[in-house]
Formats: structure tokens, sequence, C-alpha cells
């Protein structure tokens, strides 16, 4: 497959600042991308590398095979952006905002243009300064969205939508999706990503942390086991692979090391198990379970 | 009364959030005039002096930029203060005015912030009233800086006097400071407040200009400048026009409170009509875009720089009569062999010109990285704009709007010293040293250009060289600096047409200047980050 998107090693410093680290990042043609970190991890300064606007300190950044700082103007024609904070002029209309941007950018697609400020419910004759967050970012999406390109990048792209722009902007990518387009979405709203993305690449101060498809970051995770048995187990507890065991009577909850898995299951049907539950993680779980042991090493 | 609940508190609040800009505006208003005044005494030591200055309020054009005309016949300190100070002192504070009402009223409105305020335990009207009492304490301020120090400032001039002066400024600052307290409450925007409110101080100086030319009172009557200027401070002062303030200070507020109590929050009476759904051709793409964006930035400069042009042909002949009599004008200006005191005059009046464009340059200029900190600059670059590209337009806005500037400004002086003396050579003498005067201007432009490619964060250094250069072009002569202090100054390396020879050698140097600055700004901003 293609790598339209190719990160080798990418470090960025601000003065003595380290703001990115040794970060490698591939996305290949016709994938979603997740981008997983809270703020200040280094997900939007990654974004600036790619896009050319700041210069990385060290490693290689190569977008469609060419250099993401040198050649950035020809890159741009193949990527549509949403910033995570859109600012515009404050005196043009919504509209004209769109135009603006999107005849710069080249490829505009007029009809998409007008079905997507109805999907998106925006009043176009506004002027800017009027727009909450919210619509400001709806320019930047309707612009992107409009906009013809293999690669489309967004930052954060519904911190400011309620609930149901939310559900349109992940209709949108899905049609991207249907149309063979390669998406990379940096976000912090995991359900988000869990619903949208194939694979997933989690940044924690300025560093990969965890990357591969949800299945094999699951597979590399903690199980959520809930149980009933007849008699109390009394072996589990003890176990260096069992996590947070908790004990009400006959029922316990635990989380297990994927590896671990086995040889629970057999203490608990020697146990006599009356009622299993297992759950594979959700993103969240994963999320906090790497943020919160790993920030508990660094000390 | 529950709609005034929490006035108090909130004129508090106001208070700190205008502890600098508010007392800024007050300060530099009255030390700025009490200090021009300052060398009155010292300019016109004789009555003599005074009378030959009275001579000149004689002309329309200075009739129309000056005042009424009172006390010509004895001419004292006293009436060539309000003869020829209290319309800028007053349209000074009836600018402070306008713009701190609106900033604390409809601006805060309209970014949402009043919302805030508002669903607290606040009456209806409490930030109107509170915004209007730290106006009219503002104007207070400035009244009474100015009553208490003229008198100190230019012996004899009489406590009466300064009373009537300082009363009818206050009395012009807190009528427009209503004007525009009633325009907020009008208008759904703040831009279009300050607008209303701005064009309405530009009607008052226009209708008691037409009628103080003409010498017809009724004129005079429609203008509250016009009331404060005939309180005839220092010559025959009269208090009754302090009636018509109160009047119409009263009404006003009364009519912007009455509105505020029965409105929506965020609504006004004026509704706002929609804007355009789409961008015309002419703004997609990145020139248009950017023209569009600086359009009334440079409306107002050419406006300046017309009413400019056209005052320095409508004095030049009076004023080189003055400068005759006058030595300590001569400090000034450019001296030359075998050129008429008006050509000196001029040579000095376009350096002054070369400065005027100047600002206008780099206000284009710096507001590149505004447009890159705030984010907009990002928004434009990843719409596969080059860089160098982006900072083309802001040169060439910078460039053509500044040339454009010494053109309207050579055009109206020209054309009214043409007519004057009638010569067509005069006439472009004059334009000619005007737009002579570009490449000095544009020296800034690639210095800023420069800035922004090397070292960004610091572009806003070019109005610290400004200031400094152009303060050195202002005062320099008076403080008898060594010469090549005033020898660095682009300004200077202009000769001094049309009084001197113009020459080719100093243009090509500051152009190349340009040109090198220029070049390098372009290829430099290609190899640094952008500020995020």
């Amino acid at each position: 497959m293609d790598e339209l998107v190719k990160l080798e090693s990418v470090s960025k410093y601000f003065g003595k600042h380290v703001a990115l680290e040794h970060v490698d990042l591939t996305i290949r043609r016709g994938e979603t991308v997740g981008f997983l970190g809270p703020n200040g991890s280094g997900k939007s300064t990654t974004i600036r590398v790619m896009l050319g606007l700041l210069k990385k300190s060290g490693g290689e950044v190569k977008l469609f095979g060419k250099d993401a700082w040198t050649e950035a103007v020809d890159i741009h024609k193949r990527i549509a952006y949403v910033p995570g904070d859109v600012n515009v002029w404050p005196n043009l209309t919504g509209g004209q905002v769109i135009d603006v941007l999107g005849k710069l950018h080249g490829d505009f697609n007029e009809e998409k243009r007008q079905q997507l400020i109805e999907r998106f419910q925006l009043d176009p004759r506004k002027k800017s300064k009027t727009y909450s967050k919210g619509n400001r970012q709806k320019l930047a999406l309707i612009t992107a969205f409009a906009s013809e390109a293999d690669l489309y990048i967004f930052d954060e792209p519904t911190s400011g939508l309620d609930p149901l722009m939310a559900s349109i902007f992940r209709e949108c990518v899905r049609e991207l999706q249907e149309e063979g387009k390669t998406v990379l979405l940096s976000s912090h709203i995991l359900a988000e990503v869990e619903e949208l993305c194939d694979r997933v690449s989690i940044i924690k101060e300025g560093k990969i942390i965890e990357t591969g498809t949800l299945e094999e970051l699951r597979h590399l995770t903690r199980i959520s086991i809930t149980a009933e048995t007849k008699q109390p187990v009394t072996s589990l507890p003890g176990r260096s692979d069992v996590h947070q065991w908790e004990a009400d009577g006959a029922k316990v909850h635990f989380y297990v090391d994927a590896e671990g898995l086995a040889p629970v299951m057999q203490e608990l049907a020697g146990a006599g198990v009356v009622s299993l539950e297992s759950r594979p993680p959700t993103l969240e779980e994963i999320f906090l379970r790497h943020y919160e042991s790993k920030a508990g090493e660094g000390r | 009364m529950s709609m005034f609940i929490g006035t108090g508190r909130l004129f508090l609040v106001m208070l700190r959030k205008e502890r600098v800009r508010l007392p800024i505006w007050a300060v530099s208003i009255s030390v700025l005039f009490l200090l021009s005044i300052l060398s009155f005494p010292e300019t016109y030591p004789t009555q003599e002096d005074r009378q030959g200055r009275a001579l000149l309020l004689e002309s329309p054009a200075l009739r129309a930029m000056a005042g009424p005309g009172y006390g010509l016949e004895n001419y004292t300190f006293g009436a060539m203060i309000t003869n020829e100070m209290f319309l800028y002192v007053a349209v000074a504070v009836a600018f402070m005015s306008i713009f701190m009402i609106v900033r604390n009223t409809r601006a805060e409105e309209e970014n949402g912030l009043s919302e805030l305020i508002k669903a607290g335990v606040v009456g209806r009207i409490s930030v109107t009233t509170a915004a209007f009492l730290l106006m009219v304490l503002a104007n207070l301020f400035v009244a009474a800086v100015v009553i208490f120090g003229m008198p100190y400032t230019i012996e004899g001039l009489s406590w009466n006097g300064s009373l009537a002066f300082g009363l009818g400024v206050a009395g012009v600052g807190i009528i427009f400071g209503a004007v525009s307290l009633f325009m907020a409450q009008m208008s759904e925007s703040a831009g279009a407040a300050t607008g209303i409110s701005s064009a309405l101080l530009g009607l008052a100086f226009l209708l008691r200009a037409i009628g103080d030319v003409a010498g017809v009172d009724a004129w005079r009557w429609m203008s509250p400048i016009g009331w404060g200027q005939a309180m005839r401070a220092f010559v025959d002062e009269r208090w009754w026009p302090l009636g018509l303030f109160a009047g119409g200070i009263v009404l006003l507020a009364a009519a912007a409170m009455y509105i505020d109590y029965r409105r929506d929050d965020a609504a006004g009476v004026l509704r706002v009509q929609g804007g355009k759904a789409r961008a015309g051709s002419g703004l997609t793409h990145l020139l248009g875009l950017q023209s569009f964006l600086f359009r009334w930035v440079f409306l107002s400069w050419a406006a300046g720089a017309a009413l400019y042009g056209v005052a320095m042909g409508a004095v030049s002949e009076e004023a080189a009569d003055f400068f005759a009599d006058n030595p300590i004008g001569e400090e000034f200006l450019v001296q030359a062999e075998g050129a008429t005191l008006a050509e000196s005059l001029f040579a000095t009046y376009m350096a002054f010109l070369a400065m005027l464009a100047a600002g206008y340059a780099l206000q284009v200029m710096t507001r590149m990285t505004r447009e890159e900190k705030s984010g907009r600059g990002e928004i434009l670059l990843v719409q596969s704009v080059p860089r160098p590209r982006w900072m083309l337009d802001y040169l060439l806005i910078s460039c053509t709007g500044s040339f454009m500037l010494l053109v309207i400004s050579g055009i109206g002086a020209g054309t009214l010293y043409g007519y004057y003396t009638d010569s067509a050579e005069g006439a472009w003498k004059v334009f000619f040293a005007a737009i002579a005067q570009t490449p000095a201007v544009w020296v800034f432009i690639g210095l800023a250009a420069l800035l922004m490619g090397l070292w960004p964060k610091a572009l806003s250094l070019v109005w610290l060289v400004y200031t400094a250069f152009t303060l050195i072009g202002l005062i320099g002569p008076l403080l008898q600096l060594p010469d090549w202090v005033n020898d660095v100054s682009p300004y200077a390396q202009i000769p001094g047409v049309p009084a001197e020879d113009w020459t080719a050698w100093s243009t090509v140097i500051l152009f190349s200047v340009f040109a090198v600055f220029t070049v390098v700004g372009m290829y430099t901003i290609r190899k640094r980050d952008l500020i995020i």
C-alpha cells in the first residue's frame, strides 16, 4: 500500500523545550488514522511539522513522497486541513470566508459547498466575528469537505460542535472513507476515534507510546472480567497478571492481561463458574491506563 | 430602583479595566495641550507678533481649521488659545469618550462578555449607567487639569477664561460620549456605533467650519463644537451654552437608557442587514482579499493625506509671510539658496508628509505578525500559498498605498499652490516634491520586511525606529542634535525639494536599500517556523 505520510524519528525543539521526540507515524492510502493525546502532548505540533509550518529539528517528514518543508506548497494542494482553533477575518461573512479559502485551495466543489452549508446549518450571511467557536469550526470543516484532496487532516475538529453537528461530522468522514480518501483525525474524544479510525497512535509528552489497530491495542491490554463462582477463588488476587480485584460475595470483577486469560479461565472453571462476562477494554480504558501508569513510572 | 442595581460595583470594575488606557488618553490630551501652549509667549513675545498671527485667521482655509475668530482685534494669548486650540482639544476628548463608551458597552455585548455580567445581580441599565459615569469622570478630569493648568502655564491667563475653556471642552467630550452611548444602544455592532458617532463628530466639525468661514451663526449652533467655541473663553465669557450641553446630554443619555431598558440583550434598534453569502471574484484571490481587508485603513489615511495636502497648499503663501517676520520658525525650514520662502516651507512640509505615509505603510506591514499569531496566516498558508507570495501582498499594499498617499497629498497641495501663484510650474514642483519622498517611505517598508523574515517577534521594533526618526525630524532642529543623528534618518536623505534640487543618486541608494531588505525578508521567511 502507498504510504501517503511517513514520519521517521521526527524531533522538534523550541529552544530547550522538547516538543517532539523521535516521532514515527505512517499513514497509508485509504486509511483513517486516529491521533490521540491530551492537550499539550504534541498533536498539533506534529501536524504543523507535517504541513511545513514548523521546521523539524531532526528526522524525516515525507508526505506523498515529498519533503514537508521544502515542497510544502505542492503538498498543500493535495491536503485539506482544519486547524484546532479556527480564526478568520472578522469582517468577512461566513460564506465569503468559505469561498476565499476554497478558491485559494483550488479544487473546490460548488455543489458540495451548498449541501454542506445546509447540513451543518450555517448562516453564511453573518459576519465571522459574530460566530461562536463551533460556527468558526464549521467554516473550516465545510471548506475542507468541499475541497478535493487526497489527505484530510482534522485537528480536534469537534471540540466546539454540539452532539448533533459532531455526528454530521462523523457522517462526512465516513463519506470520505467510502470515496477511498485518507484521513488523519487528531482528537481526545475517544468514542469518535473508536468509531471512525482503522488505526490509532497515542502520543504523550512528545513521544508516540502506542500505535496499531484497535484490535492490536486491545490484545496488548487488559480484559475486563465479571464472574460469579460457587466457591471463592482465592488464588487469583495474588497473580501478577490480575489487576484491580474487587470481590462482592460470590461476585468478582477484575482486569486480566491478555496473555494471562487462559490460566485465569481455568482457575475460574475450577471454582465452579456460574456466570461470566468478559469485555475487551474500551479505548478510554487503554488511553487512561497509558496515561496513569506511565505517569506513575516517570516519578 | 432595581434597574440600577450593581451600578457602583460595575463602575469600579470598569475603572479597573480602564486603569491604563483611559488615563493615557486623559493625561496625554491635557498635558500635550498645556505643553503646546507653553511656547506661545516665547514665539509671540510682543502684541505686534500676536496681531500678525491674528491676520492669518483672516484666511478662510485657516478659519475652517481653527476657530470662529473671537477677539482678533486684541489678540491675547487667551484668544489665541481659544481660536486655535479649542477645536483640537475638544475633538480629542470627543474621540476619547466615543471609544471608551463603545468598548465598555456594545463591544462587550457583541463578544458575549456582558451576557455573563447581566446574568448576575445587575440591573438592566447598570452597565450603561456605569459607563456613562466613567466617561463623565474622565472628561471632568481633563477639564480640571486644563482649568487649573492654564493659568500656571501662561502668566496672565484668567481663571474665568480657563474655566470657560475647560467646561467647554468637557461639554463637547461628554455630549459625544452621550451620542455614542445612544448609538451603542441603536446599533448591533460596536464598529457601527463607533463609526456613526465619529461621523457625527466629523459633521459637527464641518458644520462649525462652514459657519466660521461664512460667518453665519445658524451653522455654528448646529454643532456642539460650535457651542463650546461660543463660550468665548478669554474674550468675553458666556456661560449659557452650558445649558445647551446639559440639555443635550440629559436627552441623549435618557434616550439611551430607555432603549437599553426596553430591548433584548445583544439586540439593537437598527437592524444589521445580512451580509453577502458569497464572495465575489474580487475577493477570492490573495491580493483581492488583502486589499479588501485594508480598504478602510487606506481610505482613512487617504482622507488625512488629502486634508494635509490641501492645508499645505492653502496656507503656504500666508505662512511664508508669517515666517518671514518670525525668526524662530527658520530653524525648522530647509535653507537653500535661491529658494523662495514658500518653497522652503514646502520642503519642510514634505518631510512631514513622508512621515505620514510611512505611518500607513508600517500599519500595513506590522499587521503580518498579528495575522500569523492569530492563526489567520496559518489557514491561508495551508491553502497552497507560498510564504513569499503571502508577504508580497503586504508589500504591494504598503508600497502602492503609501505612494498613492503622496500623490493625493501632492495633487492637493500642488493644485492649490499653482492656483494661488498662477504658475503651472510651481504646481508641478510641489507635486514632484511630494512623490520624491517615496524612497524614504519605502525604506521603512523594507525594514519591516527584513524583520518579518529574520526576527518576526521583533517586528514592532519598526515602530520604535519610525518614532525615533520621526521625532528627530520633528524636533531635532530644536534639540540641536549632532548632524550625524539626522544624517542616518531616511527622511534626511531626500533632498529638500522644491527648495533644493532633486538628485537621483539618493533615490537610487534608498531604493537599493529597500530592495535588498525586501529580498532578504522574502527569502528568509521561507526558512523559519511560523509563530503559532
